[in-house]
């Protein structure tokens, strides 16, 4: 009962949450004079004749409280606004950008996390070994791979160099048209899951094929931090009293690392782990753009450059809802893991 | 030697000899790769397209799209900009006094839909989009000879009565005539484009669209960006339908049934694909068979034969750049230094002052410019009338480089104060805009080497600010280009050089006798139509109203096995009518 009151409380919490972020960031596209916002109605200079009209055709000039009321008042009869970045309303494009960035999460997400966890702890157990220094130069390379650079050289060698091995976008053309005939269905949008629901093999391996490079592109660059944080989380629960007892108490080493010292270590992982997976699903800009995988990333950065206001504020209202909802979940596994901690209530 | 070792000779000689014929054929087989997706023509760009309601669409990507669905009356011959080919129309007719035009309806032909393409159609689709009239749209050419006004809204926003718009087109039995409030010489070339393709009258009712009524004509009229019934729809004559458009991607079908040469592959799609690496390995791995190349990016495709390309170069392009003076900057403007004319700035009418604007002029060098931005890939221009547009002169005077002239005019400025005290201002270009920021560097050099008190800072700012900036004529001076709508002089001298053109406005330029013979030419016989453009681009280059930077000549890059492309500068965007073209060796 306690847990559900506090779950009802946290999702409450959402309202002030939103109507906070939306108000800032509304407050601060005001800066921009009228002219500015205007030109995201102006695809070419010629256009400028009608600069007037067009702001006030938009009551870019209106003040402040005006707007946002007028923008609030859209959001409470369920109209986000009209999106001209994607050329269609704001909630549906971020559905319907949403799928192909959590193709290429849901591929990576896995990788990042228990890859990260595993080579963390193993790393960490075996503490200036061979291991440890191997993965050590990992992680440092990893790190400092600037996205944008790893992404072009793998394209370049596996599309390039390797004739069309591993090519670029969500699929090729052909098999594009093929999922968007009358034949397919597609359930979820998300291509390889479409593909195994609709039995077609085909689909399923083009779209494999080039998920590979974004999802490598990806992990590579937040494994690394993972890693790392699990070493030295796991390296600070070796080190507590409760291992040593249990290592006195004659338990073999795999039960010692395995089941006491990673389920403590796990805690600030987790935490860790939950933001990651919601940074990554509200999307990876340079990995999008040169992959020419188009999601949420491509969405916000190019509403935020092309200062398409509707958008900015529909793409907030989501990242919103998703970091609340991520730090709900990542508290109920706190209390999963560790049985100290009680949610709602007085801890026992 | 015996029979049999002859024997072996001629079989090894006449093996050899199939073999030297077959292995550099099988050969010279393999180095050309296959084409690959034969029957679908791939286009990657960079330009994401507006809207596919022809009325509506002003931008190039959108036009590429809607030309490719939907068709004129008429179109250009070719690569001409003054014949005519007809198209929905089969034959026409200009009155005596040019204020009335007529045009046959051609019998036979279908909407994507199924249903008729009737004279009612036609009527419809030309009043529908002056009724929508958007605000940033291209109806303007359509009311100006039609109604001699440039929209539908007069002041405070009220509108004209309907019935000026349906009296401007009316049908009568096969034929459809216009009535125009003034005489227009470049009517015909208007007619020719995107914002005047037909449309199906019943179809657009049916989604909502102008039903013919006052009311409807007051609800739909303005419309908020990209709320038009037509904006993500299709119907019409053309040789593609369209299948399907998600952002980033155009999917169109070829129309089966349509009334001329049909398509020769079966699917088009058109991508947008912004980071240019992925563009140039899809193009040199033939994934798309056409791709946008930057200008920047050309020496990286050098190679022709071994990446299988065909590329079309030195096609000149109807558009003008240049660098404008403003005459009369803003009080606001923060590119002034002091505002003084004191070596620590510059006061607001600092252009105004001709040798100023020609002493400018004499220290631009075109040479490097259009060798280190545009490789040669340019040609100087002396005004906005660029070669390809009719009453070009091609003997008009141009401004060169010359440093001892260019002293000669910034001593005599201001009565000597100029070259006594000097000045300090800063020039902008729009963030990432290479060609530009050259053009202001070299500039700068140019200047200080005259005299070292001529300082010129350059700065970049985002476009939106670049925009505001411009448009409240706070920039000292600012680039910009234009594309032609259509291939006629006044579509480029009235926004550079009437008082009310959207330039020349920015620039605080004001001439009335340029006005007038603007307002004149419009209307004038071709005879005196050539002595007032003549006229005009004389008075550009003696009044220097700006730098005129040139007219840049285009390259297209296709992979080597689409054949057919045909070049015409009026073309919306870069590949005019796709369905021409075909894939093959």
């Amino acid at each position: 009962m306690e847990l559900r009151a506090y779950v009802v409380r946290r999702v409450l919490l959402l309202v002030p949450v939103l109507f906070g972020v939306t108000l800032l960031i509304f407050g601060l596209l005001q800066l921009f004079t009228p002219i500015q916002r205007a030109s995201l109605y102006i695809s070419d200079p010629k256009q400028l004749a009608n600069l007037d009209q067009i702001i006030e055709r938009y009551g870019l000039n209106d003040p402040i409280w005006k707007q946002y009321w007028t923008w609030l008042n859209q959001v409470f009869h369920g109209n986000l606004g009209w999106s001209k970045v994607a050329s269609m309303p704001v909630d549906n494009a971020i559905w319907h950008f949403l799928p192909s960035t959590i193709e290429i999460v849901l591929f990576a997400a896995p990788l990042i996390i228990f890859g990260g966890i595993y080579l963390g702890s193993k790393a960490a157990a075996n503490k200036d070994r061979t291991v440890d220094h191997v993965t050590r130069v990992g992680a440092i390379i990893g790190w400092s791979l600037p996205t944008f650079w790893l992404g072009l050289m793998l394209l370049m060698v596996f599309y390039g160099f390797f004739h069309g091995l591993l090519p670029p976008e969500r699929l090729s053309t052909s098999m594009q048209l093929v999922v968007t005939s009358s034949g397919f269905h597609q359930y979820t949008h998300l291509n390889t899951v479409d593909a195994v629901l609709n039995g077609n093999i085909r689909v399923l391996g083009d779209a494999l094929r080039h998920l590979i490079l974004p999802v490598i592109t990806i992990s590579v660059v937040n494994i690394a931090f993972i890693m790392r944080l699990m070493r030295s989380s796991m390296l600070e629960s070796l080190g507590k009293g409760y291992i040593l007892t249990a290592r006195a108490k004659g338990l073999d080493e795999r039960t010692v690392v395995n089941k006491h010292a990673r389920r403590n270590a796990m805690i600030p992982v987790l935490t860790i782990s939950g933001y990651l997976l919601a940074s990554l699903a509200s999307g990876v800009v340079i990995t999008e753009t040169i992959f020419n995988y188009r999601g949420l990333g491509w969405l916000a950065w190019q509403s935020a450059v092309r200062l398409d206001i509707p958008t900015v504020l529909g793409f907030a209202l989501f990242t919103g809802v998703l970091f609340v909802l991520t730090n709900l979940v990542v508290d109920l596994l706190y209390a999963r893991i560790d049985p100290r901690v009680r949610l709602g209530g007085q801890a026992k | 030697m015996s029979r049999k070792g002859k024997n072996t000779i001629w079989f090894l000689l006449s093996v050899l000899i199939i073999l030297a014929l077959v292995v550099p054929a099988a050969c010279a087989e393999e180095a050309r790769p296959e084409i690959k997706n034969p029957d679908i023509f791939v286009e990657d760009t960079i330009g994401e397209p507006d809207s596919l309601d022809p009325a509506y669409a002003y931008d190039t990507a959108s036009g590429e799209l809607i030309q490719a669905i939907y068709e004129p009356l008429i179109y250009f011959k070719g690569t001409s900009t003054d014949e005519y080919a007809p198209v929905l129309a089969t034959e026409w007719d200009v009155s005596d006094d040019g204020l009335t035009y007529r045009f046959k309806i051609r019998e036979g032909v279908k909407f994507h839909n199924g249903d008729d393409l009737t004279p009612e159609d036609v009527e419809y689709s030309f009043e529908r989009g002056m009724v929508q009239d958007y605000v940033a749209g291209p109806q303007w050419m359509l009311f100006e000879p039609l109604l001699k006004r440039a929209s539908s809204r007069g002041s405070g926003g009220t509108v004209i009565p309907l019935s000026d718009i349906t009296s401007a087109v009316e049908v009568d039995g096969q034929w459809v005539q216009f009535n125009l409030a003034q005489k227009y010489a470049p009517f015909l070339q208007i007619l020719c484009q995107t914002w005047s393709s037909i449309v199906d009258k019943e179809w657009c009712i049916a989604q909502g669209d102008w039903d013919g009524t006052e009311a409807s004509y007051k609800a739909l009229n303005s419309p908020a960006a990209n709320q038009t019934p037509l904006n993500s729809k299709a119907n019409g004559t053309g040789p593609f339908k369209l299948d399907s458009w998600e952002p980033g991607t155009v999917t169109m079908l070829r129309n089966d049934d349509y009334w001329g040469k049909k398509a020769n592959f079966s699917t088009f799609v058109y991508k947008v694909v912004s980071e240019w690496t992925t563009r140039k390995l899809e193009l040199t791995q033939g994934d798309c068979d056409w791709a946008y190349v930057d200008r920047q990016y050309i020496n990286e495709l050098t190679d022709e034969e071994a990446l299988n390309l065909k590329v079309y170069k030195n096609l000149p392009q109807l558009r003008f750049d240049v660098f404008n003076f403003t005459q009369e900057i803003d009080p606001d403007s923060d590119w002034v230094g002091n505002g003084k004319l004191d070596g620590n700035g510059i006061p607001l009418d600092f252009f105004s002052d001709k040798d100023v604007r020609i002493g400018f002029n004499y220290a631009f060098d075109w040479e490097t410019y259009i060798e280190d931005v545009f490789l040669g890939e340019m040609t100087q221009t002396a005004s906005p009338v660029v070669e390809g547009l009719p009453y070009f002169n091609d003997k008009q005077e141009m401004y060169s480089l010359d440093l001892a002239k260019a002293e000669e005019h910034l001593k005599a400025a201001w009565g000597g104060q100029v070259w006594e005290k000097g000045f300090k201002f800063t020039v902008t270009y729009n963030t990432g805009n290479i060609s530009r920021k050259t053009a202001c560097d070299i500039l700068k050099a140019n200047l200080a080497e005259i005299n070292p008190k001529f300082q010129v800072t350059v700065r970049a700012i985002e476009w939106s600010e670049f925009l505001d900036q411009y448009a409240q004529s706070l920039l000292p001076m600012f680039q910009i280009g234009w594309q032609a709508d259509y291939p006629d002089p006044h579509n480029f001298l009235q926004p550079y050089m009437h008082s009310e053109g959207v330039y020349a406005a920015a620039m605080g330029y004001s001439n009335p006798d340029v006005d007038a013979l603007i307002e004149e030419g419009i209307g004038a016989d071709s005879d005196r139509r050539e002595e007032i453009y003549y006229e005009l681009q004389k008075i550009y280059h003696d009044d220097a109203l700006g730098i005129a930077l040139g007219q840049q000549l285009g390259r297209r890059y296709f992979k080597a096995w689409v054949k057919g492309y045909i070049f015409n500068p009026v073309d919306p965007a870069d590949i005019g009518h796709v369905y021409k073209l075909s894939k093959e060796y």
